[in-house]
């Protein structure tokens, strides 16, 4: 009984909230059981996730796996609906394995202890279901949860302008939600479930592929519908197909906040395609909305400015968890939602979303090169490195010009998703060792760092490996996703290709440059130099996990990622290259 | 013969039909002559009289139960009242507000006399008799002696604290901007009367339609301004922006228990007032084009009302150094929040959708619903700490509560992001159904009034949060601000000094007896039950709009 997907599935999101209430009954006094216990949640979560996955994930399957879905909020169709395929796989393990991490290095926190560790675990449940939601509005939902531990757990624990930057964060990221929330409404209410069942091979197995002009029917079993909604439908079309009782029955819309119907319905008819206001059909605003919503959070230039302030005064593994999960947040919500659902808004808004992926590089890394601050220096990095993940989303090349072939962009969306990886991976390291230096040291000021080579050589050592696996050194992860996207970005326009592969260079300068100014030189002379000991075996521990990941993604990319996620990613952007040819067809856009 | 007969027949069915219906307001009528009269005898008068009351309002509950579901459009006393599930939802609404407000009182006493006591408990009584008695108005006659009815008992409720030096210009205010309110509205009601002669509304929106296309340009003018008029008189109660000023006051000088009837009964009855007098026009098979014009200019009205009304609401909330002030802003900004879905109701009528209507009545309706708890666990909070300590200024009460009561300071932070209306709390449900509203609205009328209010209502959610936030860092962040104790506490708490983390913090009297912390936490975790299961209300609420149309 236990084995049926819902109780899978709901066991790896509620499992670290119901940890949260277990540290709940630990009295405060007793640090080192909330500690160990907070610590063998985010380690048994992470180890449930892992054996779920290797008992039941089929790599060679496209549509969805272990999906399950129950009516929660009947009236408005919101379902209680989550599943795994190959695009939220590996951001869950990433969650596993960031928020184990994340909380070997909370061992310095001892500022109530106990409250950090419940809203770390909610943390967690939340980002879990954030992952794992098929629903849009449990998706949502998730989305906000994420939110308030967040809020507080850099406003109490954070640094001196610590209620600033979270009140900043809450802001931009409320402001987007609120965006997200006007495009979820539009799209749910102009949805009509009834017209995909016509077109799907919704109660009708027999209906081919050489009926349905060639192309594969819609698949209506991997849209993961509820039971009870197929119920409602088969009693509609049914009195439409007999039409005798049609008085009887209201022929009312069925409108639905599944995420795969919503795909299916943005995709194969032209309910989202009204215009809405300024020429812009609703598919061009809801994309509009969504992105903004989406790249808030990513976050890319203009929007990113909550970024380095949260950054700065997060404590270390609040700043690991945000820049390893929290930004890989908007990329999801861009590939899962934006895209299938909208694609016709995607196509008219492409320039504008690669535009902004190029600007986030380029800003990002000038802005790096001009910090003095370590901390902010790295959370620069990330803004630049989630450009390419703007980037590899965007650059649609799947048109009439190349034949609709959809090669090229597949690579640059898994370029992005390993982007969002290794980043994740990464750039969780790079905040973990600024932290080590931080504690150690009590100031960031890159002007006064120098020379750390002689005092802690091993340190130093795993530094440098995870410095350049954030400024793609072939052979460590950051390589593999940049280089995809490039390759992929040609195939969209040259010119593109050549700035991005020029912030390539703009990389190598910072980090190159804050690898000298910290490590190299004199030996260091600066404030509380004393204090610089060698790593403890906590740290080294994390700091040598690091380092074997980044290794292992960077040289098996294949066998550790692509093998799990290609099958689902080939099947979207082959799905969304078949909607431009249909698209075309509309427009009378000239076959080459 | 013949007049006996009818007198008779008159008779068998106010019994039979009319009173059966019209049992909740009968059993407050009884409960309010109950409470006075049991205070001439000895043994009986020991019982507290909000105990009683808590009573009737449960009895009075129930009663409205039974017809939240079923109720049919029925009209009673000829025309006058009208009962169907609306009605019920909303005597069952404002019997809970009643119920709590009744436990709020008695754990929290305001006042110390006996006598006093069973005072407000008759005020409150005859003034949720009125708002009963304003959601099932049928008649322009029942409107002006229904919000009357209301009002009077308000007036005498805020001027309760005369101890107080503020509190008389407050109720002097409520009171005579509330007489002039009254009499703009009374003057609108009768020019309404004498242009269609008729003062039964449903006659009267047939009358309308009859009429309306031959009207001379004169009478045209006297229409709208009587509309106006009617509106004013209205929007007072709402206290939407240009009517606003006596919330403030008021909110600040009367206590808290008053504030919470204010804020959902007082303010939940004119909404459904409104909803009262727009829904007769919603005769869908009588050609709705001719009133299209009135609709539209109502519409536009509404809009422009509520769109100011929750900016201004959610700016002014910002400049706020007093707890009580500040919740009064905000419940004028959430008061123009629910004008909205009027707009689309109006719109709904328009094209004749009736699921549209359905969709913005019960969009209203839970928002009501979750607001009233949302508001309960806010102001037991204040009666709590600023009226017993006489002393609203939020620093005083606020700083450094988590350290204090972290029990109670997380049930307010989580009323308070509920206030905001982030999942997973209740406050979300009720914002995303007025939101859901108006996007409905739009893509059934393809009208831009309602993006832009959708923008609005957005833009409002981000400003509204700097506020809300500035109340949950100084619950969470700031420490505890050292003042010399007021005592004047019912269960005395010793001062102490507690050292917490790294805080030595010297108590400020925050007075909680264990009832009033039950009453808070009960609201706070109500606002993650409430999202959970938010379903079963808003089929409720659904129910109760159907019978509307």
């Amino acid at each position: 009984m236990f084995t049926e997907p819902i109780y899978l599935l709901s066991f790896i999101v509620f499992f670290p909230a119901l940890g949260a209430l277990t540290v709940l009954a630990i009295p405060k006094q007793n640090t080192k059981a909330l500690r160990f216990t907070t610590l063998g949640v985010t380690v048994a979560s992470l180890g449930s996730l892992i054996s779920l996955l290797v008992a039941y994930y089929d790599p060679e399957m496209a549509t969805l796996q272990i999906p399950f879905s129950v009516g929660w909020i009947p009236s408005f169709n919101i379902h209680y609906q989550m599943g795994l395929d190959g695009i939220n796989l590996f951001l869950l393990v990433l969650t596993g394995v960031i928020g184990f991490f994340g909380f070997i290095a909370s061992w310095t926190i001892t500022k109530y202890l106990k409250g950090y560790c419940i809203l770390y675990l909610l943390l967690l449940s939340g980002l879990y279901g954030l992952f794992l939601a098929h629903d849009f509005f449990l998706f949502y939902v998730f989305w906000e949860i994420t939110l308030l531990p967040m809020y507080f757990l850099i406003g109490v624990w954070g640094g001196p302008r610590k209620e600033y930057a979270a009140f900043k964060f809450f802001l931009f990221t409320l402001a987007g939600s609120v965006c997200i929330l006007l495009a979820m409404l539009m799209l749910y209410f102009a949805s009509d479930i009834r017209e995909i069942a016509k077109l799907s091979d919704f109660d009708q197995p027999e209906k081919t592929i050489a009926e349905n002009q060639g192309t594969p029917p819609l698949e209506w079993k991997s849209l993961n519908i509820d039971p009870q909604i197929e119920k409602k439908i088969r009693a509609q079309l049914s009195v439409s197909n007999e039409g005798t009782q049609a008085t009887q029955i209201s022929d009312t819309p069925i409108h639905t906040f599944n995420l795969f119907a919503l795909a299916a319905i943005g995709q194969h008819t032209t309910q989202f395609s009204q215009p809405l206001l300024w020429g812009i059909s609703l598919q061009g605003w809801a994309f509009l909305l969504l992105f903004v919503g989406f790249a808030i959070k990513l976050p890319v230039v203009p929007l990113h400015t909550w970024l380095p302030d949260a950054h700065v005064e997060a404590p270390t593994p609040i700043s690991m968890i945000l820049a390893g999960i929290l930004l890989k947040m908007g990329g999801y919500g861009i590939l899962r939602v934006c895209y299938p659902i909208c694609p016709e808004g995607a196509l008219f808004w492409a320039w504008l979303v690669c535009g902004i992926g190029i600007l986030s590089m380029f800003y990002g890394a000038l802005a790096a090169l001009a910090q003095t601050d370590f901390k902010r220096l790295v959370a620069y990095s990330s803004v630049s490195h989630m450009g390419y993940v703007v980037l590899g989303l965007g650059v649609w090349s799947a048109t009439a010009e190349y034949n609709y072939n959809t090669e090229y962009w597949e690579m640059g969306i898994q370029g992005a998703l390993f982007q969002m990886l290794a980043h994740g991976i990464s750039s969780a390291g790079m905040f973990f060792l600024v932290g080590i230096v931080y504690d150690r040291v009590k100031h960031r000021d890159l002007d006064k760092f120098g020379g750390l080579f002689g005092k802690m050589p091993r340190f130093t050592a795993c530094s440098i490996v995870i410095f350049f696996a954030g400024m793609g050194l072939p052979g460590l992860c950051g390589f593999i996703g940049e280089v995809l996207v490039v390759l992929a970005t040609w195939r969209y326009s040259i010119t593109l290709a050549v700035a991005a592969a020029f912030v390539v260079i703009l990389t190598a300068g910072y980090i190159l440059w804050t690898i000298q100014r910290v490590y190299l030189g004199p030996l260091y002379k600066g404030p509380n130099a004393d204090a610089l000991i060698p790593l403890n075996r906590r740290e080294s521990f994390l700091c040598y996990s690091f380092v074997v990941l980044v290794i292992i993604m960077g040289v098996f990319p294949h066998q550790t990622v692509f093998r799990y996620t290609e099958k689902t990613i080939q099947r979207q952007t082959d799905e969304l290259g078949r909607w431009n040819y249909r698209w075309d067809q509309l427009q009378k856009v000239p076959l080459k | 013969m013949n007049l006996f007969t009818t007198i008779l027949r008159f008779l068998q069915t106010t019994k039979e039909i009319d009173l059966p219906l019209f049992y909740p307001e009968v059993c407050l009528v009884v409960g309010l002559v109950g409470i006075l009269f049991f205070q001439l005898f000895r043994y009986v008068k020991e019982i507290s009289p909000f105990l009683l009351m808590a009573g009737v309002f449960f009895i009075a509950g129930l009663f409205s139960c039974f017809g939240l579901e079923t109720q049919h459009r029925t009209e009673i006393f000829s025309g006058l009242l009208v009962v169907d599930s609306f009605t019920c939802f909303f005597r069952f609404l404002f019997s809970l507000t009643g119920f709590f407000l009744s436990l709020l009182l008695y754990l929290n006493n305001p006042v110390s006399s006996k006598s006093a006591e069973a005072d407000i408990a008759v005020l409150l009584l005859g003034a949720t008799l009125g708002t009963f008695l304003m959601v099932s108005t049928n008649h322009l006659l029942m409107i002006f002696l229904s919000i009357e009815m209301a009002s009077i008992p308000s007036y005498l409720l805020v001027s309760l604290r005369r101890s107080q030096k503020r509190t008389s210009e407050g109720s002097l205010k409520y009171a005579v901007y509330g007489a002039v309110a009254s009499g703009i509205l009374l003057y609108g009601l009768s020019l309404l009367f004498g242009l269609f002669k008729t003062a039964h509304l449903p006659t009267m929106a047939n009358e309308i339609i009859r009429l309306f296309p031959a009207m001379e340009q004169a009478e045209i003018m006297l229409f709208s301004i009587a509309g106006l008029m009617v509106i004013v008189g209205l929007a007072f109660k709402v206290s939407a922006f240009p009517f606003h000023f006596w919330c403030p006051d008021v909110f600040e000088s009367a206590s808290s228990e008053v504030n919470l009837f204010l804020s959902i009964s007082s303010k939940g009855a004119a909404l459904a007032l409104f909803i009262r007098l727009i829904a007769p026009f919603g005769i869908f098979e009588t050609s709705p084009e001719i009133l299209n014009q009135i609709r539209y200019f109502l519409s536009v009205v509404l809009a422009v009302l509520g769109v100011l009304t929750v900016t201004f609401g959610n700016l002014a909330a910002y400049g706020q150094t007093s707890l009580k002030r500040l919740m009064a802003y905000s419940t004028i900004a959430h008061a123009g929040l629910l004008l909205l879905p009027l707009i689309v109701l109006l719109t709904a009528l328009d094209i004749s959708s009736k699921e549209l209507a359905v969709g913005a009545v019960s969009s209203l309706l839970i928002y009501l619903g979750i607001y009233l708890f949302l508001n309960l666990g806010m102001f037991a909070f204040t009666a709590a700490v600023c009226d017993n300590n006489e002393s609203a200024n939020i620093h005083d009460n606020l700083s450094g509560l988590i350290y204090r009561q972290p029990t109670i300071a997380i049930s307010i932070v989580l009323i308070l992001f509920g206030l905001i209306g982030i999942p997973p709390l209740s406050g979300f449900v009720a914002k995303f159904a007025i939101f859901a509203a108006l996007t409905s609205g739009y893509l059934a009328s393809g009208n831009i009034l309602f993006l832009f209010l959708l923008l609005v209502g957005g833009i409002n959610t981000v400003i509204s949060l700097g506020y809300y936030l500035y109340l949950i860092k100084i619950i969470v962040w700031t420490p505890s601000t050292t003042r010399p104790t007021v005592t004047h506490t019912l269960t005395p708490a010793t001062p102490q000094t507690e050292t917490i983390g790294t805080y030595s913090t010297q108590q400020y009297h925050s007075n909680f007896s264990r009832g009033l912390t039950a009453l808070v936490t009960l609201c706070g975790s109500s606002t993650l039950i409430l999202f959970l299961f938010w379903d079963t209300i808003y089929t409720v609420c659904l129910r109760a709009a159907h019978s509307l149309f």
